[in-house]
Formats: structure tokens, C-alpha cells, sequence
């Protein structure tokens, strides 16, 4: 950290700015209604004060001072409210009664901020809703001159000051409003609440930052109890490489399986992330409930994160083949937590997962399935993954993922629709493998990083005493069923599994290719639209300039003729 | 000391203004002429600079300028802008439109 930026606390945009927002600038927050333009506002102030006990000022145009700070007494930073000398609250409240009688200026508002910040030694500035008090200027020219006059004073005073003001592009003055913000400001932070399917997002962007590098992509923003998150990932595609943790134990989890862990190379390794995909009924999630008691049974704590399931129907099928949750759950070593695929945003899912994580201290994650996140086609499901699996990398959590993948069929509904297959260490794929007249469960290790068991195939079993793996085919002629008949149709039957089974996997492939592009697709298509937006911005900021250039230049002729006075009449 | 108007018996004015802006100018300028035909009026006018003096600005909440605050011990109005226009000032001292 420099002494040009401050950190705003909020760690997402703290990344995207590149460490933080310009010391002794000028900052707009743009959004619609609703967007969290003051929350994000206070929230930076409320760090800037509690963190580095630095002085800040509060001047709301719009709402009542004391209406702002109850909207925010909800979130952790504010729920003790603020003392008198940490945060100066100014109650400017546009009077009623007030009436209009010809030119008029802001510098009493400078004055004002003069008076006060000199006074209380503050260097942090919110001006909330300043496009409330800049409506009540006559003329578009005048709110340009003086919000001109306040940035150039602001800049020269050092001072930091945030504007929150409303996007609208209903009218135009409000347009130009924003516009002239934007080009006046140094640094211009974009709320949006974009919709996908029913579900509402939060966005933020950073469209502008003035001599600095940032990075301009739009990020998801969840609002909790904590206030605003940014889930900023480098790149959606590169976030999981990038973030890798420099050093990965090479201590290994038990599958809970027995003859898995061979399989693996010794089990899952610490800080792992593997995938189990399969169609319906293939017995993912009684795998991710055997390791889950394995990591319990060695003193650790798993986080079930169960999309559409509730947690007594999870114990219940998990009881029914051997593995009992019950206790665990008393004693807290498994916290389940219900998340609900159709509602909600991907961003939101993650950031709760996350909380169960960090609430529990986990050791391993479940998340059943991870398709209701990755094949809800909502805006952000890559990016949310991508900060998920990332966060859960720097805690070194190991990480179970199941994924439904089912028939041709069905693609369209249900697939894995990202790129978890090429993000995850270890995919094993679960089928159903019909050959010999008998429908058996087969579990193929697709792949297997840090091992080279790669391909290999085990016949699965499940009892009430859990899940058994058996070797697939005899091995070089040994004789299963002890009788020369019996091996040679042992041997025909795994023959025929064997086929069955390379065929499974092949098309296990295939549909995850297929599906991978189909994201990518989608990925363009958004990327499309967001840059569209940014070509219509930029399109009237351009308009705008040139007008006002125009107008520059008439005033710069105008002023030229013999007729003018100076400014003194 | 002449007497207290009339009609506003106390009414005390006080003019924030920001240095010698034009429209701060224009609007002592525009005052003074009001107090010619009031003359009591000008017993309690108060003119600042918040520039000068900006604690008076944050004191008085006053955001633009110029700001004539108007007090009478009833209520309190506001008239921004220079003052062109004394109609409506008249009109909330109480005069008569002419």
C-alpha cells in the first residue's frame, strides 16, 4: 500500500483498484436506486475510521443523516453506530421552504466542508446523493462550473471525497448529470443490479481510475451482514491457476472407501479439489458421505453444502447405507448447510458456503451438487466457482464436488457446465454399466493429478454397511469363481464391461467437452453485451465532450467581443 | 435606530455570501435597494462570508450561496440566487405586491 491510495476495506475492490482508491481525489458511485451506493460509501468511511482511526465527514443530500445511519446499523461495522468525532454527520437537509431568486452558487457547501474538516481534522468525505443538491441548480452549465469548482477544491484541499449519485437514463438532465461526474471525477465505481432468469445480481465495475491500473471487468457484489462483497477474480478462466496456493501439502484425506485410496495414490490430497460426476442414483453423494466420515473420524470438520436436499432427507439416505450422520451433527464435526438452486444468485450461494466454512473451521468441503450452481445458466456461476475454489484454496480446505451428468437426453437441462472438469485435481466418473444381463455401478477414476492411476475402473457396491469396491475383471487369466466355465465367462462378462465401460467414459468426455463450450459460448455472448454497454458509454461521454468543448469554444468567442463587461456587474 | 416594521416586527436578516462573486455582489446590491424602500429592515442585516468565516456556513446549514436566511420569531425562509427578482422576498416580508 502507497500513500496515494486508501484501502476501502472491502476487499474485492481493494484487488480490482489495485490497492485501494486515490488519496485526495475525487470518487463517484454510481448505481440505481437500491444499487448499495451509500452502503458502499459508509462502509469504506467506516473502515477508513475504525481501522486507521482516521476522521470522517457525512453530509447526506437526500435522506435524513439519521435514516442513512439506521440503514446501515445492520451491518457489523455500523451496528455500534459511530462517536460524534469519528464520523461528523452533517445535517444539510435541502430546506422546504426555500425559494429561488435568481443566480446562485455551491460555495457555501465548500465553505461548509472547509469549516468542518478543518475543524475535526477529517480527511474522508461522503457526499451522498449529491446529485439531489445539484438538481436544484437552474441551468446544466452551472451544475457543471460547480461541480468543477468543487472537485478543483477538493483536489487542492487533499481531500478524499466520495459521491454517490443515481444512474438514470430516463432523463436527460440526469444523463448529463452523470457524465459530467464522470468526467470530472478521478476514479467512477458503477453499482448495477442486473437480472438472469429470476434471480437479481449485484454488480460492480470500475469504469474509470484516473493514472492507475485496474481492472475494468464487472464483478459480482453480494451484500451480507458484513455489507458489500466484491467477488473479484482475476479472470474467471485463470483465477484457479493463478490462485493456486504456492506450496500444497502432500498429506493425503481417506476416501473412506476401502481400496480407493490406492486408487488415488494414498487418498485425496490436502487441499484437493476432486469432482464425482454421474447420472442420478450412481452413488455420488454416498462417496462424498464416506469421506466426510473418514475426515470426522481423524478429528476433522466437513461442511455439507446440499443444494435442494434438506438436511433430515441427507441423514436419512446416508443411514440407510451405513454411514450415520447423526452425532456428528450434534457434536458439530458435520454442519450441513441448505442451499436452494432456483433462488438466489450463484454469488450468494458461495459467499454462504464460504461463511459455513469459516464458521466451522472446515477440513473438507461437499458441495451436492456443484451443478446446481455450474447449469443454472446464470450470470456469474463461472466467476462465483472460480472465487469459491480459489478462497477455499488459500484455507487449504479439500474439496469434494458432485456433479450430475447425465444422458444425450438431457444435456440441455443438466450437465457440467463449466470448466470443473479441468479445474479439478481428480474427476471420478460414476455410471451405471449394463453388460452380461446385470446393471452394475462402475467408478472410473477419469483423472487423477499428483497420480498415475489414471483410467482405472472398479466395479461399486452398496450395502447397509457402505460402499465396496471390487476389481472390474480378473487380472492376466486369475480365476475369479474358481471353475474353468466360471472364468471364461467372467472373462467374457468383463470383456464386455470393459467396452461398456470405455464407452461410458468416452461419452462422459464428450458431453463435458460439449458442455465446456457451450459456458464459453455463453461466457462470449455476455462479454458481448457488457461490451456493448461500454461502447454506449463511452459513445456519449464522447458526445458529451465534444459539446461541451463546443460550448468551450463559443464561450472562448464570445468572450472575445468588445461588448463584455467582466464579470463584476 | 428606527423603529421594528410593522408587519415584521423582528424579522432579522442575515446575507451568506461568497466573497465578491458576481452573484454575491448582485445580491448586496439587490438588498440594499429592498432596504431603501424598508429601511427598517436593515437595522438587522447581517452580511457573512463564508469564505472568510465558514463556520457560519456549516453553522447556518447553507449550502449555496448567496443564502438570505430570514427569521421572524414565527418562522424561518430562505431566498437563494442574487435577488434579481424582490418580488417573492417582498412578498414573504409581507409587502404588498406593487
Amino acid at each position: 500500500m502507497d500513500d496515494r491510495t486508501i484501502t476501502t476495506g472491502v476487499t474485492g475492490l481493494d484487488r480490482i483498484t489495485g490497492g485501494g482508491l486515490p488519496r485526495g481525489r475525487v470518487i463517484s458511485i454510481f448505481g440505481s436506486a437500491g444499487a448499495g451506493k451509500t452502503i458502499l460509501g459508509l462502509q469504506i468511511l467506516a473502515h477508513r475510521v475504525k481501522e486507521f482511526g482516521e476522521k470522517a465527514v457525512l453530509v447526506s443530500f437526500e435522506q435524513t443523516a439519521e435514516g442513512v445511519l439506521s440503514d446501515v446499523s445492520g451491518f457489523s461495522w455500523g451496528r455500534d453506530g459511530f462517536s460524534d468525532d469519528e464520523l461528523i454527520v452533517l445535517e444539510t437537509g435541502v430546506p422546504a421552504d426555500l425559494h429561488v431568486s435568481g443566480q446562485f452558487d455551491m460555495q457555501g457547501l465548500i465553505a461548509t466542508l472547509l469549516a468542518v474538516t478543518e475543524e475535526s481534522g477529517a480527511e474522508i468525505v461522503l457526499l451522498d446523493g449529491l446529485d439531489a443538491l445539484l438538481s436544484l441548480l437552474l441551468r446544466e452549465e452551472d451544475e457543471r462550473r460547480e461541480l468543477l469548482r468543487l472537485t478543483d477544491w477538493v483536489r487542492m484541499q487533499g481531500l478524499t471525497v466520495l459521491i454517490t449519485a443515481k444512474s438514470s437514463t430516463q432523463q436527460e438532465r440526469s444523463r448529463t448529470r452523470a457524465e459530467i461526474l464522470d468526467f470530472q471525477t478521478d476514479c467512477v465505481l458503477v453499482l448495477d443490479r442486473p437480472r438472469s432468469g429470476n434471480a437479481v445480481s449485484r454488480t460492480l465495475q470500475v469504469t474509470k481510475y484516473r493514472g492507475a491500473d485496474h481492472s475494468g471487468q464487472v464483478c459480482p457484489v453480494v451484500i451480507t451482514g458484513d455489507g458489500i462483497e466484491v467477488l473479484a477474480v482475476t479472470s474467471p478462466a485463470s483465477a484457479t491457476t493463478a490462485d493456486e496456493p504456492v506450496t500444497r501439502s502432500s498429506d493425503r484425506l481417506p476416501t473412506g472407501v476401502e481400496g480407493m485410496d490406492a486408487l488415488l495414490g494414498g487418498g485425496y490430497l490436502v487441499g484437493s479439489r476432486t469432482l464425482l460426476s454421474g447420472a442420478p442414483g450412481t452413488a455420488k453423494s454416498t462417496l462424498a458421505a464416506a469421506f466426510s466420515l473418514a475426515v470426522v473420524e481423524r478429528g476433522g470438520r466437513v461442511l455439507y453444502a446440499s443444494f435442494d436436499e434438506v438436511a433430515a432427507q441427507i441423514e436419512l439416505h446416508m443411514r440407510t447405507v451405513g454411514y450415520g450422520f447423526r452425532e456428528h451433527l450434534d457434536s458439530g464435526s458435520i454442519s450441513i448447510v441448505e442451499l436452494s438452486g432456483a433462488e438466489g444468485t450463484p454469488e450468494e450461494a458461495v459467499l454462504r458456503i464460504l461463511r459455513g466454512v469459516d464458521e466451522i473451521d472446515a477440513t473438507a468441503l461437499i458441495i451436492d451438487p456443484i451443478s446446481a450452481i455450474t447449469g443454472s445458466g446464470r450470470l456469474f456461476s463461472e466467476e462465483a466457482i472460480a472465487y469459491l475454489l480459489s478462497a477455499l484454496g488459500h484455507r487449504g480446505v479439500t474439496v469434494l464436488l458432485t456433479s450430475l451428468l447425465t444422458g444425450q437426453a438431457s444435456l440441455e437441462n443438466e450437465s457440467t457446465r463449466s470448466q470443473i472438469s479441468t479445474i479439478a485435481d481428480n474427476w471420478i466418473h460414476l455410471s451405471y454399466i449394463a453388460a452380461g444381463g446385470e446393471r452394475n455401478r462402475a467408478l472410473t477414476v477419469v483423472k487423477s493429478r499428483g497420480s498415475a492411476h489414471t483410467n482405472q475402473v472398479r466395479e461399486l457396491l452398496i450395502s447397509s454397511n457402505g460402499i465396496e469396491l471390487r476389481p472390474a475383471y480378473s487380472a492376466d487369466g486369475d480365476v475369479l469363481l474358481g471353475s474353468a466355465r466360471a472364468q471364461k465367462e467372467e472373462a467374457d462378462r468383463t470383456a464386455a464391461w470393459q467396452r461398456a465401460v470405455d464407452y461410458e467414459q468416452e461419452e462422459a468426455l464428450l458431453l463435458a467437452a460439449v458442455a465446456e463450450m457451450e459456458v464459453r459460448a455463453t461466457g462470449m455472448l455476455t462479454e458481448v453485451e457488457l461490451r456493448r454497454r461500454d461502447l454506449e458509454r463511452l459513445r456519449a461521454e464522447r458526445a458529451g465532450v465534444l459539446e461541451r468543448s463546443e460550448n468551450a469554444a463559443q464561450a472562448r468567442i464570445a468572450s472575445r467581443t468588445p461588448q463584455d463587461e467582466g464579470v463584476a456587474g | 435606530m428606527s423603529g421594528p416594521d410593522p408587519r415584521n416586527p423582528d424579522a432579522a436578516l442575515t446575507l451568506l455570501v461568497a466573497g465578491d462573486s458576481p452573484t454575491s455582489v448582485a445580491a448586496q446590491v439587490n438588498l440594499a435597494r429592498l432596504i431603501e424602500s424598508r429601511p427598517a429592515l436593515g437595522d438587522s442585516l447581517r452580511v457573512i462570508d463564508v469564505l472568510a468565516e465558514p463556520h457560519h456556513a456549516a453553522r447556518h446549514r447553507v449550502l449555496f450561496t448567496p443564502t438570505l436566511i430570514v427569521s421572524t420569531p414565527e418562522r424561518e425562509f430562505r431566498v437563494v440566487g442574487d435577488l434579481r427578482d424582490t418580488a417573492p422576498l417582498r412578498f414573504l416580508l409581507g409587502d404588498a405586491p406593487h
